[in-house]
């Protein structure tokens, strides 16, 4: 009997040691990839459509604050985090971003890194206008640091952001990788490797970041104008995405669809383009192409403050068939007509008829681009509102043009910021009518990212969203 | 000399003469009740060795030598008879069922019956007839209010709704973590995942748990076994405790069949109270296509709706069940079909259920017993999306005015009526946006014993759990939610495969004259394959053509994952004179989850039971026969998730024709180690006034360390959750259970039973470098976090301002600002981050009572369930009384509208670093736009967003039942026939405002509690029922 048990015993002993080790080594994902198996022509493709994600993602509901759409709580000042901005952005763009540039540059590919980095640039350019203080040293380190504090917007615009920059126009001019599968940029949506588009593009955004910092010093203004003239030649060249009927663009998935309306362009706008306020008795062309209205005899847009719904005679909705929510439409995200009224404003007080070439090329630039005709464009020009001449040319009609011609781009509530939403620059700007930030003083800044207080223990203070942030502090 | 022979002769003979006339006794024992014949039913000659046994139609013989013979007649479930024999040579016993002595054996780990007295650790055993009597679908709802320390939630009141079954408390902190105990259905493991829709979190539809699937009248007994203890021989899966379902087999004797039908009324009965004062409208002007109720006050004569009156329909629950058993001394055999369709209160709303079973067993030799068993089940739902957010059935019905009929929805082209560019029609989104789920789940398993020697048995048995889950999910491109890609369907089908090996080699030897030693031997092999499969796309070609083939967007995405556990195992008994028992086990298991250098663990576990009554001989006295003291100490393991170690990349969806690759937001640890969890316990079980009062106590402490939890952390670390091993949590359990027989008469008993339990979480450490974990860190006014000191489930969110200096006369008043009330102490600039502690999401104590009264014929039972304290968050309710982001101030509580109100509290005349607090004078006017709507006034206050205390007191359950007497059945083909009507969830009595808060808005399964509000609340239902023996 004791035979038997000990024989049983030895016999189980031995099938579980041999079984063990095939049946226990199961644990690799066969549905999912593995680090060693990623490279970086594949991860590039990733990397633009999240940066197009966080730059609609600032919009969405961001746009309410330069109050080109309304309607919702947001619009009247309510807490609000950018969440839409902030998750592209860190779990998505910047550690495919800062992927690409670390396997870039070891492997040598110095286009893909100088194509990463000015993607990585622009999307933190764009982060620390809205949020001030971002991680970005400490960000995307992974387990090592699950607390990452935040830098401060002085040292975003003093030293990483020129630092990104600068070094993305470098990469993108030294010499090509030997490796033959990395030599062109593959799988590049925008610029389909084109290294000298991304270089203007590159020089795009210096001008912006020029422009931001020339509230700090002056001086930059001629570096911005500078960089304009290395940029984009003309709207063809612009840093935008394009969508396909399949997967939309995410404006024709928020508002173009035919159900969903949840903000309609707002009476700030619609006034300023139906001839009625800012420019009296002068219809913009862009109007119908813009929005469309119920009524094309008068368009009426919703009171800044006020929610969808509060007043049945708001007739204006983006549809799909409006240029900017069909489906098809491309998300833009750095513009020659941009760059045009970054030169005007640059120049206006050292160059006048430069800068009045440079904004009427931005208003004509900006209605080619959205199909007004030749006709409508010339009266349009024509107008001595618009065509008042050099020596007449002030800061109000360069920012007016350019709020009208931005829309739906975030930079517009930069611009304001940095005229602290000034009347003499934005006539008849005012105040959505219900304001819920206690004092009722103007937007200044996003609160931190609603996620951000549950999970991260290193943050800045911020006692509420009407605290100017430091680039616009005089 | 002859004569002295003689006399000596028949001396002797006459000595001799009652040794050798031996009375033969012959006789038959039945059962009082059902009048059966009781096979295997021991006869014993009192003070001797001489036993028999009765046949299978309940005959004996035994030999007795005198008149003053007494024989014993014992039989497991019945109460023993002693009978003198008498001048009788045919006596005929019938023996009545003893109810309490059910509890005398207990179904414990791999099917091993053991005597309750000797057991170390609390179990609780539930009857087949309660688990039939409530007429429950879902098998597990059933033993609701019955269980002391067990939670059972039922996550919806849909068709199929899944149930959520938490023994002693959450022990671990991961929101995706199934805290449910391990499933095992004679003596095998199976599934009892849920595979929500959407992930943990996900919740749009409330999917069912696996072991609801099945029928509830193939039970026999369910056993639970509550801690490490009692769960450690099933290892790492049972460290949440272990639910032992028997399901009936076959009795050798004449074959019965049982037919049982019920048709019940569900309806929902408690609802959220809401205002029919207002047209629709905003700020007082009334504006047809504003869905707001915010108008005026509506004028006499204008037809008024209640919308949850237009939502909720009745429903019905129709089941069926045929059973058939019988068999031979060498085999018997079990076979039941049954069938269950219900039809919920919510439009394309539905479930039905069909369970085919057999079973048998067979005696192939002296040594040898073969048993097997084989389920089929078919089960076929669909259920309306219900969704955590603004896009549900409920959500939408709640925000309706009260002057808009829902009810008409239709234009004559077939589109929705839209008031609203905001909401949706919740009649026209339920026949929308849906899911239909169609499940093929087969069990089967096939057993052998083989007793060695007389003392030395080896058994073996392989199970086999095999389920293929096919669920199609459709949103139309008219509603809202669906417009945005312009439809979306989704096509699923989750495979899922578990084969179970178990192997036992029990002994059993006699040490001494005192002590009883059993031990075994086992080991165990789990392999469980799983695999999703799965199309969907967006972009619908064809509007309504609702098919996978009418996409223009598609993704197919494959995930198997393979999980394999080998385990091996030792358990000992010692009993000493029946009094003391000891019992020591040990378990190694190999997980294959976890990474190699882990992957091994040992546990064990050590149990004491002391039945001090019999030491102190009073087993025969009137007020304390039996008394037992218990103690444990056992530790059980847990592995992972398949592939949860490092970090993967995924494919995105193509998009221009190119597909791109990006690194996944999970990462988990390298060096992942197995979770513990570590129960100590003690207990009293206590027999009073002749075991008419059966008292147990139990105090448990149950820590769990190293659990396996993806935390989620900020997404500035370039990921959103890391798996490691985080933390440890300490649950201290108190659980009571008195049962007892207040009268117990021929024809009149009484039993009442009460449990009640207290649980307390707390957590104790987390690891180095995390400071808390937050469920829902992207609310800032309503989260669950947990931190070192505090609990599992509490609440955080923003209170109203009060005055917080203790020093004045005025502390405690609310603080107001411009005669307004404020939230989160933003008077004083708090940053909108800070928030304040509100309450915990589980409840102080709950319990149950319940009562049967058998009167003749008629037996009534009625089970009342309670709970006190636990703070849950209604989801819905800042939608009933916001005006923004499509919240409605259609709920009661805004009825107060256009009105000067000065509110009771106090203002600040001085500074914000010093403040001066004077009382209030100022009148405000409030309406929607002035408090309601306003987040710092009202709005966001966990005072009014949706924090309440859900205290209950509810009659779960009332049962009549009516047995029609025997006498009248003599000439029918029928035993027993018994009609019943019965009532779920009459009547709840509770403060929380809303629909029943007995819910779970994330579904069965998921780890997230408190949270309700947007699913289909609990059913108040009436079921009729027949129940035919034959």
């Amino acid at each position: 009997m004791k035979n038997t048990i000990s024989k049983i015993t030895a016999i189980l002993t031995i099938v579980v040691m041999v079984s063990c080790d095939s049946l226990l080594d199961v644990n690799v994902d066969p549905a999912r990839i593995s680090p060693d198996q990623v490279s970086i022509q594949n991860l590039m493709p990733s990397a633009i459509r999240f940066s197009a994600s966080v730059q609609f993602g600032s919009a969405q509901f961001g746009s309410q604050y330069p109050q080109y759409l309304g309607g919702q709580a947001i619009s009247q000042y309510t807490p609000y985090g950018f969440d839409q901005l902030w998750r592209p952005l860190y779990s998505e763009a910047i550690p495919s971003l800062q992927e690409i540039i670390t396997r870039g540059e070891e492997q040598e590919a110095f286009n893909y890194s100088g194509v990463a980095k000015t993607l990585l640039a622009m999307n933190l350019l764009t982060a620390t206008a809205i949020y001030g203080d971002v991680p970005y040293t400490q960000a995307n380190q992974g387990t090592s640091n699950l607390y990452p504090c935040y830098d401060t917007m002085q040292e975003m615009y003093e030293i990483h952001l020129p630092e990104l920059i600068n070094s993305a126009i470098e990469d993108l001019q030294k010499p090509l990788p030997s490796a033959a599968s990395l030599r062109v940029v593959r799988n590049d949506y925008i610029y389909n490797g084109n290294l000298t588009s991304w270089l203007k593009a590159a020089y795009a955004l210096r001008a912006r970041y020029n422009l931001h910092m020339s509230e700090k010093n002056p001086a930059l203004k001629a570096q911005a104008s500078a960089d304009v003239d290395r940029a984009f030649g003309t709207s063809a060249e612009d840093l935008e995405l394009v969508y396909e009927v399949q997967i939309q663009n995410p404006w024709w998935g928020f508002l173009g669809n035919p159900v969903n309306k949840g903000q309609q362009p707002t009476s700030f706008l619609t006034n300023m383009m139906n001839g009625t306020v800012q420019y009296s008795g002068l219809v913009d062309p862009r109007l119908p192409i813009y929005m469309t209205s119920g009524n094309p005899q008068n368009y009426k847009g919703i009171v800044p403050g006020a929610l969808v719904g509060d007043d049945p005679t708001v007739n204006v909705n983006l549809t799909a068939n409006n240029w900017h929510s069909r489906n098809t439409a491309p998300l833009q995200m750095l513009t020659y007509v941009e760059g045009q009224f970054i030169k005007a404003e640059a120049l206006l007080e050292s160059n006048r008829p430069a800068a009045y070439d440079a904004y009427r090329n931005g208003i004509r630039a900006s209605m080619a681009k959205v199909g007004v005709t030749n006709a409508a464009m010339e009266t349009y020009m024509a107008n001595l509102k618009i065509s008042m001449g050099a020596p007449n040319l002030q800061l109000t009609d360069i920012m007016m043009q350019k709020y009208i011609a931005l829309f739906l781009q975030m930079e517009t509530w930069t611009d304001m910021r940095r005229f602290q939403y000034s009347t003499d620059i934005y006539p008849d700007l005012k105040q959505p009518i219900i304001n819920q930030i206690p004092g009722g003083p103007w937007i200044q800044r996003s609160n931190i990212a609603d996620e951000e207080p549950g999970t991260n223990t290193c943050l800045p203070e911020i006692p509420n969203q009407g605290v100017v942030l430091w680039l616009f502090q005089n | 000399m002859k004569k002295d022979l003689l006399a000596i002769l028949l001396l002797w003979v006459i000595t001799a003469l009652p040794a050798l006339a031996q009375t033969a006794i012959t006789g038959k024992v039945i059962d009082s009740d059902t009048k059966d014949a009781l096979p295997g039913v021991s006869v014993v000659l009192k003070g001797t060795n001489t036993v028999a046994i009765t046949d299978f139609d309940g005959t004996f013989r035994i030999a007795v030598p005198s008149a003053e013979s007494v024989l014993i007649f014992s039989f497991i479930g019945y109460s023993s008879e002693e009978i003198e024999v008498g001048n009788k040579t045919i006596i005929d016993v019938s023996l009545d069922q003893s109810v309490s002595d059910l509890n005398e054996f207990v179904v414990t780990a791999f099917g091993i019956e053991q005597e309750r007295k000797s057991l170390g650790y609390a179990v609780q055993v539930i009857d087949k007839k309660l688990i039939t009597e409530t007429n429950q679908p879902n098998a597990l709802n059933a033993l609701r209010g019955r269980i002391a320390g067990v939670n059972i939630t039922s996550s919806s009141g849909a068709p199929g709704a899944g149930t959520n079954i938490v023994i002693r408390g959450v022990n671990s902190l991961n929101p995706n973590a199934d805290n449910q105990p391990l499933f095992v259905v004679d003596g095998i493991p199976i599934s009892n995942e849920t595979n929500i829709s959407g992930g943990r979190g996900g919740s749009n539809f409330t999917n069912t748990n696996r072991a609801a699937d099945i029928n509830p009248d193939d039970i026999e007994s369910i056993s639970i076994l509550k801690g490490p203890a009692a769960s450690v021989l099933y290892g790492l899966r049972a460290s949440n405790g272990a639910v032992i379902i028997t399901t009936k087999s076959g009795k050798s004797g004449k074959t019965t069949f049982n037919y049982r039908t019920s048709y019940s009324f569900d309806e929902v009965g408690k609802r959220p109270p809401m205002q029919q004062r207002y047209l629709r409208g905003f700020n007082g002007l009334y504006n047809p296509s504003d869905y707001r109720a915010d108008g005026p006050p509506i004028p006499e004569g204008t037809p008024v709706y209640d919308q949850w009156d237009e939502t909720f329909n009745t429903g019905n629950t129709f089941q069926n069940n045929f059973s058939f058993s019988g068999g031979s001394e060498k085999a018997t055999f079990y076979g039941s079909i049954g069938r269950l369709d219900q039809t919920g209160v919510l439009p394309n709303s539905e479930f039905d259920r069909t369970n085919i079973k057999i079973s048998g067993s067979l005696k192939a030799s002296d040594k040898l017993t073969i048993d097997g068993a084989a389920t089929y089940i078919n089960s076929n739902g669909v259920n309306p999306r219900m969704g955590v957010g603004t896009a549900g059935v409920i959500s939408y019905a709640s925000r309706y005015a009260p002057d808009v009929n829902i009810s008409d929805f239709m234009n004559p082209d077939g589109s929705q009526i839209r008031y609203s560019n905001l909401l949706d029609n919740p009649l026209y989104f339920a026949e929308n946006a849906f899911q239909e789920e169609s499940l093929n789940r087969f069990l089967g398993n096939l057993g052998a014993t083989y007793l060695i020697t007389d003392w030395l048995t080896a058994s073996y048995r392989v199970g086999i759990d095999q389920y293929s889950d096919k669920r199609f999910t459709l949103t139309s491109p008219t509603t809202l939610i669906g417009a945005g890609s312009n439809g979306s369907i989704t096509e699923q089908v989750i495979g899922y495969q578990e084969i179970n090996s178990n192997f036992l080699l029990t002994g059993n030897r006699k040490i001494g004259d005192h002590i009883n030693a059993t031990f075994t031997v086992g080991n165990q092999l789990t392999t469980i394959n799983a695999q999703s499969l799965s199309a969907s796309g967006t972009n619908f070609v064809i509007p309504d053509f609702w098919s996978v083939n009418n996409l223009s967007q598609y993704s197919a995405r494959s995930f198997p994952s393979t999980r394999n556990i080998i385990g091996v195992f030792a358990d000992v008994k010692f009993d000493y004179k029946q009094t003391l028992f000891l019992n020591v086990t040990g378990r190694n298991d190999w997980s294959s989850t976890l990474p190699k250098e882990n992957r091994s663990f040992f546990y064990p576990s050590v149990s004491m039971a002391y039945i001090f009554t019999e030491t102190l001989n009073l087993s025969s006295s009137k007020i304390l026969s039996f008394g037992k003291i218990r103690g444990s100490f056992a530790e059980v393991g847990k592995d992972a998730a398949p592939y949860l170690i490092g970090n993967y990349y995924s494919t995105l969806v193509p998009f221009r024709g190119i597909v791109g690759v990006a690194r996944n937001t999970t990462i988990g640890a390298e060096n992942l180690r197995p979770e513990r969890t570590r129960g100590v316990e003690f207990g009293v079980d206590l027999g009073l006034f002749s075991n008419r009062l059966r008292l147990d106590v139990n105090y448990a402490v149950q820590t769990s360390i190293d659990q396996i939890v993806p935390i989620p952390v900020s997404r500035a670390t370039g990921f959103t959750n890391f798996v490691i091993n985080a933390g440890e949590i300490r649950n201290n359990i108190w659980e009571l259970t008195a049962d007892m027989d207040i009268i117990k008469k021929k024809d009149f008993t009484w039993n009442s039973m009460l449990n009640w339990s207290r649980l307390r979480g707390r957590v104790i450490s987390l690891p180095e470098g995390l400071e808390q974990i937050v469920f829902q860190p992207e609310t800032p006014w309503v989260k669950q976090r947990v931190q070192v000191g505090g609990r599992p489930g509490d609440w955080y969110g923003w209170p109203l301002s009060k005055v917080e200096d203790q020093s004045s006369p005025f502390f405690g008043d609310p603080v107001l600002v411009n005669g307004y009330p404020d939230v989160n102490n933003n008077w004083r600039g708090v940053p909108l981050a800070e928030d304040s502690f509100i309450g915990n999401a589980f409840p102080d104590w709950e319990g149950g009572w319940n009562n049967a009264i058998r009167y003749k014929s008629l037996e009534l039972s009625f089970l009342f369930t309670f709970r006190k304290g636990g703070y849950v968050f209604d989801i819905n309710r800042r939608l009933r009384y916001g005006q923004a982001g499509g919240e409605a101030p259609t709920g009661a509580e805004t009825e107060l509208r256009n009105k000067l109100v000065v509110f009771d509290g106090v203002v600040n005349t001085g500074t914000t670093e010093s403040p001066v607090w004077a009382p209030n004078e100022q009148a405000v006017p409030i309406g929607v736009s002035t408090l309601y709507g306003q987040s710092f006034r009202y709005r966001l206050a966990s005072d009014f967003n949706g924090f309440q205390e859900a205290s209950w007191l509810r009659l779960q359950n009332v049962s009549l039942n009516y047995t029609v007497p025997a006498r009248l059945l003599a000439k029918t083909p029928f035993t027993q026939i018994t009609a019943s009507v019965t009532g779920n969830n009459l009547w709840v009595s509770t403060p929380f405002i809303g629909f029943d808060p007995e819910q779970s808005a994330f579904g069965a399964g998921s780890n997230v509690f408190g949270y309700v509000g947007t699913n289909v609340p609990a059913t108040r239902s009436i079921f009729f029922g027949l129940n035919f023996n034959f």
